[in-house]
């Protein structure tokens, strides 16, 4: 009898412990509402409008607008956060070590580049800064990196539920691009004085600040790089340094200049140009035949 | 808070039944409950590990000394986040069978049915509101302690898996019951 009713004891007891850690029920609304939905509208371009996931590209001390909508059948979205994870191959290990929410305005060192960050949640806007100033943010070892990158962020809403919806944000960090000049020759009233014109054609729509001309001579650095301040990219691109023999102006502001040859035949131009970062551009070549 | 009260339910259960091996003698005179045409009626309230309560009601219609039918109707309500719940009605037809009586006062039961019954959630801070039948099976397992041959007490653990209203779940109940019980 007493066997019997410690079997029963038991059995009971456990009865007891398995079924008073079975209640699956939970919040039934948060579990069965549709996340909100976000959309955006990127600097007035409607072809992004929609999208859950859009890139930004961002250039040295370029700022962007990214404006946000959600829908929610309830109507009403009552936080904002944004979530930042560097990007790549799945791996959100932060390299510059934060994975921390983004405060609005925090600045966020990432591979050498600088941005900044502004939640208006309000307006639902928010803005991205390249915080680069100068070349010499980009600075390491004494030398200037031109650094590209990827960052990816993520905007996160929630419902008067607290239901989350999100969508991403991919910045990319383009960096800046290097002019490409073109040369123009133009007559003079003497044969053997031309006008050299230089058309600076920065992508970045960049100002050109400089100009190199060598006419008849060699070039010995071909290169792209950057001169800030006597601080320099490598492989070297000083200016003065990047050619000799012939006629060598360098590093004038001069975006055009007159040159007499001393004699007919043919000649060869050499040009380049420095944008407002310090950054020199490949050298151009155009050869001409005088007459 | 849920975790004590089912741990006074356990030790409720252990105590009353060593008790009741001391008290043996004075319970044999209680007649016999568990007889073919008995039919307990009763009411029954209790909690879950969730829940705010549950209370119902209870009848039994005996076949013999190991079987009876069991149906139950329970009224639930509880809060789940910013969910509000409310199972109006739970009708549960069902059986009991009787595993072990140590003592005329004392049966364990188990039990198992089909469950039916209407469901409300409600969510005031979005103003909705989802509602409808909800259908499953339950199986549960209790003491029943019979003092006198009119009443008893019941102390009960049930188990609950509904579907319904685009979801399913599943519920616990502890409860305890009273039961007066009608020989005709």
């Amino acid at each position: 009898m007493k066997n019997k009713f410690v079997i029963a004891l038991a059995l009971f007891l456990g009865l007891i412990f398995i079924v008073s850690s079975c209640d699956t029920r939970d919040d039934y609304f948060y579990e069965h509402c549709d996340e909100p939905v976000i959309s955006f509208v990127a600097d007035g371009d409607s072809s992004y409008q929609g999208s859950k996931f859009i890139v930004i590209n961002l250039k040295w001390g370029e700022t962007k607008s990214l404006y946000f909508d959600f829908f929610d059948k309830y109507g009403g979205v009552t936080d904002f956060e944004i979530e930042a994870l560097t990007y790549g191959d799945g791996d959100y290990t932060d390299p510059a070590g934060f994975d921390d929410t983004i405060e609005p305005g925090k600045l966020f060192p990432f591979n050498e580049e600088f941005v900044g960050i502004q939640l208006d949640k309000e307006q639902k806007i928010m803005t991205f800064t390249d915080k680069t100033v100068s070349a010499l943010s980009h600075l390491k070892d004494g030398y200037i990196y031109d650094y590209g990158g990827s960052y990816r962020i993520y905007l996160l809403v929630k419902n008067k539920l607290g239901k989350p919806g999100y969508a991403n944000i991919f910045i990319h960090f383009t960096g800046n691009n290097y002019p490409n000049p073109e040369i123009f020759i133009e007559d003079t009233d003497n044969n053997l004085e031309k006008e050299i014109l230089v058309a600076g054609n920065d992508p970045d729509g960049d100002e050109i600040l400089k100009y190199e001309y060598c006419i008849d001579g060699t070039i010995c650095n071909n290169a792209r790089g950057y001169e800030v301040n006597g601080y320099l990219s490598r492989p070297t691109v000083e200016s003065g340094k990047a050619a000799y023999n012939g006629t060598y102006v360098t590093a004038t502001s001069n975006y055009y200049i007159t040159h007499a040859f001393q004699y007919t035949g043919k000649h060869t131009i050499n040009v380049r140009c420095q944008d407002k970062w310090g950054l020199w551009s490949d050298w151009v070549t155009k050869k001409i035949n005088i007459d | 808070m849920r975790t004590k009260i089912i741990l006074v339910f356990a030790f409720f259960c252990f105590c009353d039944c060593f008790c009741g091996f001391s008290q043996a003698q004075k319970a044999q005179k209680s007649t016999l409950v568990h007889v073919k045409g008995c039919q307990p009626l009763g009411i029954h309230g209790g909690v879950g590990t969730k829940n705010k309560y549950d209370v119902g009601l209870t009848y039994n219609y005996v076949f013999d000394k190991k079987i009876s039918l069991l149906v139950e109707l329970d009224h639930e309500e509880a809060t789940f986040g910013y969910s509000d719940f409310v199972n109006v009605l739970l009708l549960s037809p069902g059986i009991e069978y009787n595993i072990w009586n140590p003592a005329k006062w004392l049966y364990w039961h188990i039990d198992g049915g089909a469950s039916i019954g209407y469901d409300k959630w409600t969510a005031d801070i979005v103003n909705d509101e989802v509602k409808g039948f909800v259908y499953g099976a339950n199986v549960g397992t209790g003491f029943e302690f019979i003092p006198w041959a009119f009443l008893s007490f019941n102390l009960k653990a049930q188990q609950f898996l509904l579907f319904g209203n685009d979801d399913q779940y599943l519920k616990p109940n502890f409860s305890l019951g009273i039961k007066y019980n009608f020989h005709f």
